[in-house]
């Protein structure tokens, strides 16, 4: 699966998806990820979509549901990079991903979960 | 529809709604036909698919958001797609198949 | 048709082409066509001539071919001039209905000099005026259709302006935007004021948006349907959205309306939602101590 990617940065898992990721890979995605979230102990998983042009209702369920999964795992999901085109489309479905947090960025994500204590160590504000 | 010169927020809306259309024809149509047509209005495209699954007994409830046949999909397919395209319109016959027509608009505005 | 259709006005056109400009411009006069206070004599004969020239080149093609169409390749001179001289009229505000007269002025000294030409021939004469009257109609609603394609380009920036001018973001401070929104807010603009308050938070990197509604007339639940999708999306984007300006009077609607505001902050004036923003990116506001104004 080269679609998406899974790094570990800063103490967190950050997901990157690209555009041109399959149905079959998001599914994949998921049991990768939950794996990942318990092998690693992290407390935050940042998906980057900065790259989907189009969410529809199928990829948006997804993410609810790898919010809903990481949760029960005891890691608190940020999506980033949504695009304008892409948050007005999902509003238009009634996709309002009421159990994600967003962020513009990764940066910003970062600082979010910091002062969220989602992240150990010292915060680099401090 | 990028050629024609439209908005990015266009092609997004028109674009998810022909993919909440495709999905529907895999999952329930057992596959299909999409067909692509160039209107005679420049402004508008056109995309028309067809399939011979089991067709929708209740269209009317079948557009309504939250009703699904599944469990865990969110019902919220066809409705939308109906929201996001220029124009839209379904046939349906139970055991026959589904026919979904919808324009999107391809000016700046 | 015969191929020699035109024949009678393309030899009057060559042999009394002068004439025919003065009558022309005369006729037109008589007419109230000419306006010579928004252009000069000359400016005007000027204009008439090199119609008159281009329309003989027409009439001289279309006479080889015999069917007479506005939009062969032979006509495509006349329709530039046409096209052009219409267009600087309309700019010095000449009406649409006086340039189509101004043409028309036309058949008055053309059908003089045929049926000199032609007489005792009656039918070949009638003929000959059937074409020539079809092909000059045809040039003034041409210009009539030219001033509507103007117009409406007029409109269309007018209204792109408009929409623009209606919905500004302003950046209050670094990553604070406000939307002040004035007026009536139908799902056009809806999603016109969405569309670019998302551009911006990217565009800025914003992290808090104010949409002020103080300048807003009524909120039915309409409105208040696309104020909280406006806060979704804004949500979805990663920023935080901060309504301000709830009169006491919308928010009495609201209730009755049963509109549910969910999650999205709401504040009554856009200053507690200015100190709540900043707050928010932790930056405040505070008197200087020295000021004599502070009030020690």
């Amino acid at each position: 699966m080269n679609a998406a990617a899974i790094y570990a940065v800063e103490g967190i898992l950050l997901v990157s998806i690209t555009s041109d990721i399959t149905d079959s890979d998001i599914i994949e995605l998921q049991e990768l990820l939950s794996n990942r979230i318990a092998k690693s102990e992290t407390r935050g998983v940042v998906v980057d979509i900065s790259a989907l042009e189009i969410v529809d209702t199928f990829v948006g369920r997804v993410l609810a549901q790898l919010t809903a999964i990481a949760r029960l795992l005891d890691a608190e999901t940020y999506v980033v990079g949504m695009r304008p085109a892409v948050a007005m489309t999902l509003v238009e479905l009634g996709m309002y991903l009421p159990d994600n947090h967003t962020a513009l960025t990764l940066d910003h994500a970062l600082e979010k979960m910091r002062s969220a204590g989602l992240i150990s160590g010292i915060s680099r504000r401090a | 529809m990028k050629a024609k010169g439209s908005r990015d927020l266009m092609i997004t809306r028109f674009v998810t709604a022909v993919s909440e259309i495709a999905r529907n024809a895999a999952t329930h149509g057992e596959g299909g036909r999409m067909l692509i047509y160039d209107l005679p209005d420049p402004t508008l495209i056109g995309v028309e698919f067809i399939d011979e699954g089991r067709g929708i007994r209740d269209v009317e409830t079948a557009l309504t958001d939250g009703y699904s046949t599944r469990k865990n999909s969110l019902g919220r397919g066809l409705g939308g797609a109906k929201r996001l395209a220029n124009t839209f319109t379904i046939e349906s016959k139970p055991d026959k198949g589904t026919v979904v027509r919808m324009t999107g608009i391809c000016t700046k505005r | 048709m015969t191929e020699k259709v035109l024949e009678t006005t393309l030899q009057v056109l060559k042999e009394d082409a002068e004439g025919i400009l003065v009558d022309w411009i005369d006729q037109a006069d008589e007419d109230g066509a000419k306006r010579s206070d928004l252009f000069s004599e000359r400016e005007g004969r000027d204009q008439a001539a090199s119609m008159l020239r281009a329309f003989r080149l027409g009439v001289r093609d279309t006479s080889r071919e015999g069917d007479f169409d506005l939009r062969d390749e032979h006509w495509a001179d006349l329709r530039g001039i046409l096209s052009e001289i219409t267009h600087e009229r309309v700019e010095r505000g000449v009406l649409p209905g006086e340039m189509a007269a101004f043409v028309l002025a036309l058949k008055t000294p053309l059908f003089s000099r045929m049926s000199q030409k032609l007489e005792g021939e009656a039918s070949k004469l009638i003929e000959e005026i059937l074409v020539v009257s079809k092909a000059i109609d045809a040039f003034a609603i041409y210009t009539n259709e030219v001033f509507i394609a103007e117009r409406e380009q007029i409109i269309e920036r007018q209204r792109d302006e408009m929409l623009e001018l209606s919905t500004p973001v302003v950046e209050l401070w670094d990553k604070v935007l406000t939307l002040p929104l004035i007026g009536t807010l139908d799902s056009l603009r809806a999603q016109e004021v969405m569309e670019s308050l998302l551009q911006a938070i990217v565009e800025r990197q914003a992290e808090v948006v104010i949409v002020d509604i103080t300048g807003v007339k009524t909120v039915d639940t309409q409105v208040a349907q696309h104020l909280l999708r406006t806060a979704a999306a804004v949500r979805l984007m990663g920023a935080r959205c901060i309504i301000s300006g709830i009169s006491p009077k919308i928010a009495q609607t609201m209730v009755e309306l049963g509109v549910d505001v969910g999650e999205v902050r709401t504040r009554s004036s856009i200053k507690n939602a200015l100190t709540d923003a900043l707050t928010s990116v932790g930056v405040a506001i505070r008197a200087i101590e020295d000021s004599p104004r502070s009030g020690k």
